[in-house]
């Protein structure tokens, strides 16, 4: 098996949601994760606060970011377990923040030791 | 971070559960003025628990709202302190103790002082919903069929009004629950028929009403175990709730009183309901919740619909329009009861009186009603006509199956007849 990278990138705003209807939505990634978890593919997974600071180059300017230009920021990330790109693709077609419009890149995670 | 997957479970509705004692205990705490402050950082918790436990789970999900509930309440109270030195809030210790789990008090605190006056009825019943009972907007819209935002702008204004409204005195003493029974009965029974009536939500049933209207009489007997209304009002709660089951088919459609699968009804539920119905007769005193906690009792307990002790009802439902005299559903109720005992045209001329006096031409409940004892008492074209004419006042899918039903049998039995 080999390790990917799931990041998820998406835009917070959530609206008017009840907490029945936030807890309803958790609920979907426990058990999307709790599925693939049964099957091995899960490793870990973490969020991401949504205020983060950007370094940029030999002058080390800091700023905030880096997502000034956009909503849209990385919400968190997952590593899965697949035995190729197109399986973990398949894997992560079934996260449920893609039906509230979100963005996911997958990479594979080189392991120089191995 | 854990590498481990430990399969999680949240409990059904815990946020909507949480919502409301967390509110209750951090106003409890900081004070009932900081009404938009607590509810802000309550609705801004959950908006948190989303971004992040859909990456990882904290181990005991109840333990993490608290705590991080109680923390965004601190540091805007915190903010709120360093804008206004010498704020009232002075009063209140910043302490970042737990917030205690389970605490009744501060619940009943809560529900009393969304039990204001100074609000109508109805923007009672929409603030305690809401903070009470941690419904949001659409929830409440939809329980109550209204417009959205009616709804937002219900919320907003009552809770201005209740923080206005509300002296410093009261946040430190708990209010005296006994003397506003009578209001907080009225408005649980009014949550409770809200879920119960047939025509406001598409599944017929809003049983999130009811069960909250139940858990909060609960609630409130746990401090006020000896007020006999309340048994009464408890008592009927749960006997209407044991029925539920048989009330809706799988299909989502009405089934009516007849053709009720009594085994469906609940038995633990129904020795609830005689649990607070020997306290209510025990106390000697009789409300009108006790009157129909009796009727509800009797549909429970009758082996089948042939069976039911009509007799009895009819004086319980005479007992209950004395008590209520200008409540025309119960007449109406005392007609449909008599039409099972003795269907005869006397009835009809009851049922036109009580039409023009409290101007039911165009009730959906009035008309179905009097088609269905127009058709027990044989009269079926003027049967056939009512069924029309109601089917033009609801809009309700399962309302107008049911006509539907109702027409064919009719139609069955003059073909019979004839």
């Amino acid at each position: 098996m080999k390790e990917f990278l799931l990041l998820i990138r998406e835009d917070h705003s959530y609206g008017d949601l009840s907490p029945e209807d936030m807890q309803a939505d958790i609920q979907k990634h426990i058990d999307w994760v709790n599925k693939i978890a049964e099957k091995g593919h899960f490793k870990n997974g973490n969020p991401l606060d949504s205020n983060g600071r950007l370094i940029k180059g030999k002058e080390k300017i800091v700023t905030d970011g880096p997502y000034i230009e956009t909503k849209e920021c990385v919400s968190g990330y997952y590593f899965l377990l697949a035995n190729d790109l197109d399986e973990a693709v398949a894997i992560a077609s079934g996260c449920p923040s893609l039906d509230y419009g979100a963005q996911l890149e997958i990479r594979e995670v080189i392991l120089t030791d191995e | 971070m854990s590498d481990s997957h430990d399969t999680h479970l949240l409990s059904d509705h815990l946020f909507r559960q949480c919502a409301g004692k967390m509110v209750a205990s951090l106003m409890k705490k900081y004070g009932y003025d900081h009404i938009d402050l607590v509810t802000d950082a309550v609705q801004d918790t959950f908006e948190t628990a989303l971004k992040t436990w859909r990456f990882n789970m904290p181990n005991d999900p109840q333990a993490w709202l608290y705590k991080v509930a109680h923390n965004k309440t601190i540091n805007a109270l915190k903010a709120l302190q360093r804008r206004h030195t010498n704020t009232k809030l002075q009063a209140y210790a910043i302490s970042e103790d737990q917030l205690p789990i389970e605490d009744t008090e501060a619940e009943i605190n809560l529900l009393l002082f969304c039990c204001n006056e100074e609000l109508s009825l109805k923007n009672q019943i929409i603030v305690t919903l809401s903070i009470v009972g941690g419904l949001g907007v659409h929830e409440i819209a939809n329980a109550l069929n209204m417009e959205y935002e009616a709804v937002k702008k219900s919320i907003y204004r009552s809770k201005q009004i209740l923080k206005n409204s509300h002296t410093p005195e009261q946040n430190k003493s708990t209010t005296a629950l006994f003397p506003n029974m009578d209001k907080i009965m009225q408005m649980l029974y009014l949550i409770f028929n809200e879920g119960y009536k047939t025509t406001r939500h598409p599944s017929g049933i809003n049983k999130d009403l009811c069960y909250e209207a139940l858990r909060l009489a609960i609630l409130v007997y746990k401090k006020c175990s000896d007020h006999p209304a309340l048994f009464g009002l408890m008592a009927l709660m749960f006997f209407d709730i044991a029925r539920f089951p048989a009330r809706l088919a799988d299909n989502d459609q009405w089934i009516a009183l007849e053709d009720h699968d009594r085994s469906l009804y609940d038995p633990a539920l129904i020795e609830e309901g005689y649990h607070y119905l020997d306290l209510a007769q025990q106390s000697g005193q009789v409300s009108s919740y006790y009157i129909e906690a009796l009727i509800s009792s009797i549909h429970c307990t009758a082996a089948n619909f042939e069976e039911t002790n009509w007799p009895q009802l009819l004086d319980l439902y005479k007992v209950l329009s004395h008590m209520k005299p200008d409540d025309h559903r119960i007449k109406l109720n005392i007609a449909l009861v008599s039409c099972h005992i003795n269907p005869s045209i006397d009835l009809i001329d009851d049922l036109t009186s009580l039409e023009n006096q409290y101007l039911l031409q165009d009730d959906y409940t009035y008309i179905v009603t009097k088609a269905y004892i127009l058709g027990k008492c044989g009269i079926h074209e003027a049967a056939l006509q009512a069924y029309h004419k109601a089917m033009t006042l609801t809009s309700h899918t399962m309302d107008i199956a049911l006509i539907k039903d109702r027409i064919s049998l009719l139609n069955l039995s003059n073909t019979h007849n004839t």
